[in-house]
């Protein structure tokens, strides 16, 4: 048993002391990275950081180990669950690429959801030349293409059907929706799946005609949601400065700002040019009358040029006109903001971003991607917001 | 006498003000002169230690220390200046003491409040 008798000189026990320190001490969490590639847990992990973006459609994560796991290669299986608390599924896809690096010694294992073989996979059947698939009629052609949705199909069914030709994909029905809005009676053409043309590019068609959007969540659930990028009516979470740390910008400008819309779709060949819809707006104060266009192929009805309505089957030019407006007759703002918090967060969720005084900006804002990292240097995440305008009914997908 | 306590484990030692200091950063910084008396109380406390972690300085509000490799967070108490939570960031000793005992320093990140 230690004898601390002889220390009593010496000790603060016997001395005056004081505090000078203004300080209120800190929130202390424990970091946890945990990562299983093709069924084994890694236990060289230095580093981990991924992505989810709207614009991307699927997820993105780099591993970072101190060398190449005994097991497992291209293309198995990888999950990490990581947090500061809260500890939750940030990645589940499949390992695409090895990059080592000779010093520091280290490999990067990238990753990426499973979506992403639709960017990679495209038709070319046996024998066909132009078209792979031919909408809206039945059986097989003599040019080696196939007939699909003999009797037209909603977009939701279009994006169902590109997904399901893509070894590798997998997807449940109800989580892909859409307008349910009956494509191609009118303009079946323009709904050919071309040869060469990856599915992800078909689906992309899809989701920019109809203002929806195809992604896969950090949990590899595939998703088909409304996102017209948007803040809703309500905020699901705030940032503050007591959240955002070295590095926080934003940037609000009116050099994108449109007050008109117009639509274009497709184009009949009856020498009026394609369907057509308009949306204006007064414009805001102190900024020019300015147009915006948007065209689609796939938007087969609308009106001529002379506003007469076609009163055709299909999305309406004019319908998207209303909808597209909202989101260029504003003041676009902008931000980046790095934050310390490790919550469940991700593309499509709306942000009140409390911060007028440090970043001119204290509004809703829509999450256009959320990225995290995970390393010696703690947790820290980064959000990509947007906003302007005034909010809409425009709900959180799933994250 | 001192204590510094992470779950179940307590380290036991002997305090001194002279070679003590303090400096102040987005936490502030205690370094402590140290007395121990023998080779276990030294291993106590080396395993509380916290090798690798991350000081979060938000633009406002406290800041936010991410635990990343080590025992973390504790109860620091000593006898006479006060008591808080802090990690053990830092311990240094001589080489060699008569008797297994040891002089030298630790380093607390205090967490709490100010001591």
């Amino acid at each position: 048993m230690a004898d601390y008798s002889d220390l009593e000189s010496g000790t603060y026990a016997t001395l005056e002391t004081d505090t000078y320190f203004l300080l209120e001490g800190a929130q202390v969490r424990q970091v946890s990275l945990q990562v299983i590639f093709a069924g084994v847990v890694l236990t060289n992990v230095i580093q981990a950081r991924g992505e989810v973006s709207a614009d991307t459609g699927w997820p993105t994560c780099s591993v970072f180990v101190t060398a190449k796991p005994p097991t497992g290669n291209e293309e198995d299986d990888i999950t990490v669950v990581a947090g500061a608390g809260n500890n939750v599924t940030r990645f589940t896809g499949k390992v695409r690429r090895f990059r080592p690096s000779g010093f520091p010694k280290s490999i990067e294992m990238v990753c990426s959801g499973t979506l992403a073989y639709a960017a990679e996979w495209a038709p070319v059947l046996t024998g066909s030349t132009d078209v792979a698939y031919r909408f809206g009629v039945s059986g097989d052609f003599p040019d080696g293409s196939q007939g699909f949705f003999p009797s037209g199909g909603t977009d939701q069914d279009l994006v169902q059907f590109a997904l399901a030709q893509v070894p590798g994909i997998t997807y449940t029905s109800g989580n892909i929706g859409g307008t349910g809005t009956t494509l191609g009676l009118s303009a079946p053409r323009s709904f050919d799946w071309k040869n060469g043309a990856t599915a992800w590019s078909y689906i992309q068609q899809l989701d920019r005609a109809t203002l929806y959007r195809t992604y896969q969540a950090r949990d590899g659930t595939i998703y088909r949601v409304q996102m017209i990028g948007h803040p809703d009516n309500t905020a699901d979470f705030t940032l503050g400065p007591q959240d955002m740390l070295q590095g926080a910008s934003g940037d609000r400008n009116t050099e994108q700002t449109r007050n008109n819309l117009r639509v274009l779709g497709h184009d009949y060949g009856v020498g009026v040019g394609p369907v057509q819809g308009t949306a204006t707006a007064t414009p805001i104060p102190g900024i020019p009358d300015r147009w915006e266009m948007f065209s689609s192929d796939l938007i087969e009805d609308g009106n001529d040029p002379l506003g007469a309505a076609y009163g055709l089957t299909g999305l309406n030019a004019d319908t998207l006109a209303d909808q597209i407006l909202p989101d260029v007759d504003k003041e676009f703002v902008e931000a980046s903001i790095p934050s310390w918090r490790d919550d469940t967060h991700g593309p499509g969720m709306t942000c009140l971003l409390d911060a007028l005084d440090r970043l001119a900006i204290g509004e809703p804002m829509w999450v256009a991607r959320h990225a995290w990292e995970v390393g010696d240097n703690g947790w820290m995440a980064t959000y990509g917001l947007t906003g302007g305008g005034l909010q809409q009914t425009n709900p959180a997908p799933p994250v | 006498m001192a204590s510094f306590t992470v779950a179940s484990t307590v380290a036991i030692f002997g305090a001194r003000i002279d070679g003590s200091r303090q400096a102040l950063g987005n936490l502030q910084q205690f370094t402590c002169a140290v007395t121990l008396w023998d080779v276990s109380e030294w291993m106590t406390l080396q395993s509380l230690a916290t090798t690798t972690y991350h000081v979060h300085a938000p633009l406002g509000g406290n800041p936010v220390v991410d635990i990343v490799g080590g025992a973390g967070e504790g109860a620091l108490v000593i006898a006479g200046l006060g008591s808080t939570t802090a990690i053990l960031t830092g311990l240094e000793r001589n080489s060699y003491l008569p008797y297994n005992r040891t002089q030298g320093t630790a380093t607390f990140l205090i967490t709490g409040s100010a001591i």
